[in-house]
């Protein structure tokens, strides 16, 4: 891509502190961004927030950005919903439910990827949240080499940066910081009913969420095939539409 | 565990006052959460897998935390917010 008239990059957006300061982040290095948001289906609402995040990015930097907002229901059923109840019983933790979601949107976004002509691809991942499973250094490895092998670099470019440096980048800038209680600033990005379900334990007891790294990595591997199968359908006439379904060309 | 996935607080002594509030919250919002997958997999077949697998997850769970498994409790107060970070 080097050397392209206008280099693209696509990142998944929610509108969040990490997503926002990714987005402003990787306008140093291409002139056109993509902001990826999806919804699942499944106890997952608030897209106004992310909306309004995009607004006041094209307020900044008008021309830049592009939001493109799509469902992965479809997905989402076939990647992680269609086993969970045996899923659950074989991994014995309800990771799979944050993974697979995670994992619907990486295929989503292949697509989208290879549709738009995109070789980069980014998110928001940073390593002050690796508690959560798809933040993890082992997911984000695992998720690189999905994409590198459709031809796309995936990096994490907020990663290392830490939680306070990213809010006072925000702040400084007048970015709408919503509610802040406790260590979380409340309303900016949207909110998942299950995946909080899966985190209350470590918020509420301080007690560890109930994955490890070889079951996540064997869960991301059994899942891997199935992610590839979506894919290559895309590719092969059947491709996903914005809400999610499935329609052949 | 904590070491690669728990996250920074993970196994730190929390307050008995806090585990009592937070087995409250924990128990009414995962009933909530049934009650409304169980009303609404009667209209919505789709969601009835995942009534059934919010049923073992809360069952389990509910044993890990009511016998106290990977909690540290007897810190001084409640501790919520508090340099925990």
């Amino acid at each position: 891509m080097a050397g392209d008239e206008r280099r693209a990059v696509a990142l998944m957006f929610s509108g969040g502190v990490d997503s926002t300061v990714a987005a402003a982040k990787l306008l140093s290095d291409f002139d056109r961004v993509h902001l990826l948001t999806y919804s699942n289906g499944y106890g997952h609402y608030g897209f106004g927030r992310t909306r309004r995040r995009f607004r006041e990015l094209e307020e900044r930097f008008p021309g830049r950005f592009v939001h493109f907002e799509a469902s992965i229901r479809t997905l989402f059923e076939r990647i992680c919903l269609g086993t969970i109840v045996e899923d659950y019983r074989r991994f014995g933790s309800a990771f799979m439910w944050c993974m697979g979601c995670k994992l619907a949107m990486h295929a989503r976004s292949v697509i989208y990827c290879r549709e738009q002509g995109i070789s980069h691809m980014a998110d928001g991942s940073a390593g002050d949240s690796a508690e959560m499973v798809e933040q993890m250094l082992l997911s984000v490895s695992m998720v690189h080499w999905l994409y590198a092998d459709y031809g796309i670099d995936y990096f994490v470019p907020v990663y290392a940066i830490g939680r306070d440096e990213k809010r006072r980048q925000l702040r400084e800038q007048g970015y709408f910081m919503g509610i802040p209680l406790l260590d979380r600033y409340l309303g900016i990005q949207p909110s998942c009913i299950p995946g909080e379900l899966y985190y209350l334990p470590y918020v509420l007891f301080n007690k560890a969420p109930g994955h490890d790294e070889e079951t996540v990595a064997r869960y991301i591997s059994e899942k891997r095939p199935l992610v590839d199968e979506i894919i290559r359908e895309a590719r092969g006439g059947v491709t996903v539409s914005k809400d999610g379904g499935e329609q052949r060309s | 565990m904590a070491g690669c996935c728990g996250g920074k607080n993970a196994g730190r002594p929390i307050s008995r006052r806090r585990y009592v509030l937070g087995l409250a919250f924990f128990a009414t919002y995962h009933v909530a959460v049934h009650a409304a997958l169980v009303a609404a997999g009667v209209l919505m077949p789709r969601l009835r897998p995942v009534k059934d697998f919010h049923r073992q997850y809360f069952a389990h769970l509910w044993h890990e935390t009511w016998r106290q498994e990977g909690l540290t409790i007897g810190g001084e107060g409640c501790s919520l917010g508090k340099g925990e970070g």
